[in-house]
């Protein structure tokens, strides 16, 4: 390679990567970097009088038990809602890609409250829980319906679960329907032939097929709930007594409201490990055994 | 045969029946935006007992609909031009040279991905807003959105150039087309399919973030409609029916943008997936 060539390719490479990739390392990679040196002092954010002080915030994160209380219901919460919203999709799917009419309808209906941002559905959900089935409930004489379940503790983690359901479903069945419209129809049909059951059929010739869209949407489902913070703050805000306080809603309660934020960040950290260490296990384990295509 | 054209019909209507069970929340919503609060508490099943529009009225007074939808539009058209334009480019030089530098940025552009947002938000804060004193600007925003979705759109772009033929690219060179030229002028008109589902999603994913932007955007003139929805509904306690109006005001917008592209959005949640 002579000199002007590599002179052009310099100006090339200036011109088409070094901006988007500057932006990128200004907002996520500095931003990372920093975090991590933050977690080693006793930072609060404001005063410039900052000690190093070795890892007294991630021992602190390990002995606060509301943290680790937040931490076990976080994963309640993940577990429950990645299991309800796959079931769901996949039955869905399942059904909207079985030949019948009005397959594009649904799967624009199915998807509307994600295209919502989760402030909003948190506060319709709210309305729900504090009026609406409160209201079916007095009507009716039900006892158990007449009070809001988002006053109770463990009500109000269901209500978070059952919101966070009914959205994700919708997102996870348009990768469902996109996996089983893949799996060939001349397939189907020579199982049937064979006189399979539909049960079998989609035990035994779907369901193996799309295993790389249930890896995604098990995937998808884990890290987006880990995450879940908008419909925790307008649906619950924590409450009632923190009792909801998933550990999104933690990071941003140690760290804006408590002003800890090497503490808040020591959390953070601890969350990204958990997160990539769940979501590569379960990639890990999807796809062992997993049909080759 | 026909049992089984039975069975779907029998399996339509269920399915139709569990959507309508499905949108209730949105029925019931919409429903008592018309009614005073008192009929509301009264009954929120009840149908209107006349349609009036005073809830909206006194919605967009109180969140300041119109400034929060100005900056709520303009920080969406400004983060995702500057998205796509930057992410084009990238992604289209990763496909076309092969270099090693370029093959590790492009893995680390992905990597970053699994990395959730409350890790890099307390430092993201830190800088912009305190550092640098860049809160309450625009252009911030703007700055900080455009980047989140860097490489997001670069993994997509660059799949899609992957399969452009390089003979095009050859034959543009030998009629004395340079590397820029041939990137605006034939690459960049083929990119149009994938160039709506990017925009598309990242537009969507701009308008709705509320974490982001309300620690960047703290006073009433510079919110955006989430950070106004938001602002509404835990400042007044007392009178609903008003602040159900401005959830509904908040998702007009996104519905009518939804009813057009639609179809980009449900390609772009596929293709976005095909990365596991």
């Amino acid at each position: 390679m002579n000199a002007t060539k590599k002179i052009k390719n310099l100006r090339l490479f200036a011109l088409f990567v070094v901006p988007s990739v500057f932006i990128w390392m200004t907002v996520v990679i500095i931003p990372l970097l920093y975090g991590v040196a933050i977690t080693f002092t006793d930072w609060n954010g404001l005063s410039m009088d900052i000690h190093f002080i070795g890892i007294k915030n991630y021992i602190a994160v390990f002995r606060d038990t509301a943290f680790l209380t937040s931490m076990l219901k976080t994963v309640l919460y993940v577990f429950l809602s990645v299991l309800g919203s796959n079931l769901i999709a996949f039955l869905l799917a399942l059904a909207v890609t079985s030949g019948m009419k009005g397959q594009s309808l649904f799967r624009t209906g199915f998807f509307t409250p994600n295209i919502i941002g989760g402030i909003i559905l948190g506060y319709i959900w709210n309305f729900i829980f504090s009026y609406a089935i409160t209201g079916i409930g007095e009507r009716m004489g039900i006892e158990g319906l007449s009070t809001s379940m988002l006053t109770h503790p463990t009500k109000a983690l269901t209500a978070l679960i059952i919101v966070t359901i009914w959205q994700m479903s919708g997102y996870l069945m348009v990768i469902y329907i996109a996996g089983l419209t893949n799996v060939s129809q001349e397939l189907i049909e020579a199982a049937r032939i064979d006189g399979a059951s539909p049960w079998q059929i989609v035990r035994n010739v779907k369901f193996p097929l799309i295993r790389n869209s249930v890896t995604i949407c098990i995937f998808l489902s884990i890290t987006r709930t880990f995450m879940s913070f908008d419909l925790n703050l307008s649906l619950t805000s924590g409450g009632p007594y923190k009792s909801t306080e998933l550990i999104a809603y933690k990071i941003y309660q140690t760290a804006f409201s408590s002003m800890e934020f090497g503490k808040g960040q020591a959390q953070a950290l601890v969350l990204f490990v958990i997160v990539v260490t769940v979501s590569l296990l379960q990639v890990y384990f999807t796809r062992r055994g997993a049909v080759e295509e | 045969m026909r049992q089984r054209q039975m069975n779907k019909r029998v399996l339509f209507v269920v399915i139709l029946f569990i959507l309508l069970l499905f949108m209730i929340p949105f029925f019931i919503l919409i429903l008592n935006t018309f009614k005073p609060t008192a009929e509301f508490t009264r009954n929120p099943f009840s149908w209107p007992a006349a349609f009036n529009l005073d809830n909206y009225r006194s919605a967009i007074d109180t969140m300041k609909f119109w400034s929060a939808f100005k900056n709520t539009a303009v920080i969406t058209v400004l983060a995702t031009v500057l998205n796509t334009l930057l992410a084009s480019m990238t992604g289209y030089f990763f496909s076309r040279k092969k270099w090693r530098i370029n093959s590790v940025l492009f893995m680390l552009l992905l990597a970053s991905m699994v990395a959730p947002f409350q890790v890099y938000m307390i430092p993201l804060v830190k800088l912009y807003g305190g550092l640098l004193g860049m809160s309450n600007r625009i252009i911030t925003v703007v700055y900080v959105a455009a980047g989140l979705n860097v490489p997001f759109a670069v993994f997509l772009y660059h799949g899609f150039v992957s399969g452009i033929p390089r003979e095009l690219d050859e034959a543009a060179e030998i009629d004395g087309c340079g590397f820029t030229r041939t990137f605006f002028e034939i690459i960049f008109p083929l990119l149009k399919p994938i160039m709506i589902t990017v925009m598309v999603f990242v537009a969507l994913a701009v308008w709705n973030d509320y974490l982001m932007t309300s620690l960047f955007m703290t006073k009433i003139e510079t919110r955006t409609l989430a950070i106004a929805a938001f602002a509404f509904l835990t400042n007044h306690t007392a009178d609903y029916s008003p602040m159900m109006a401005g959830l509904v005001l908040g998702i007009i917008p996104v519905l009518v943008f939804y009813l057009f592209g639609q179809k980009y959005i449900i390609e772009g949640v596929v293709a976005g997936s095909v990365k596991g």
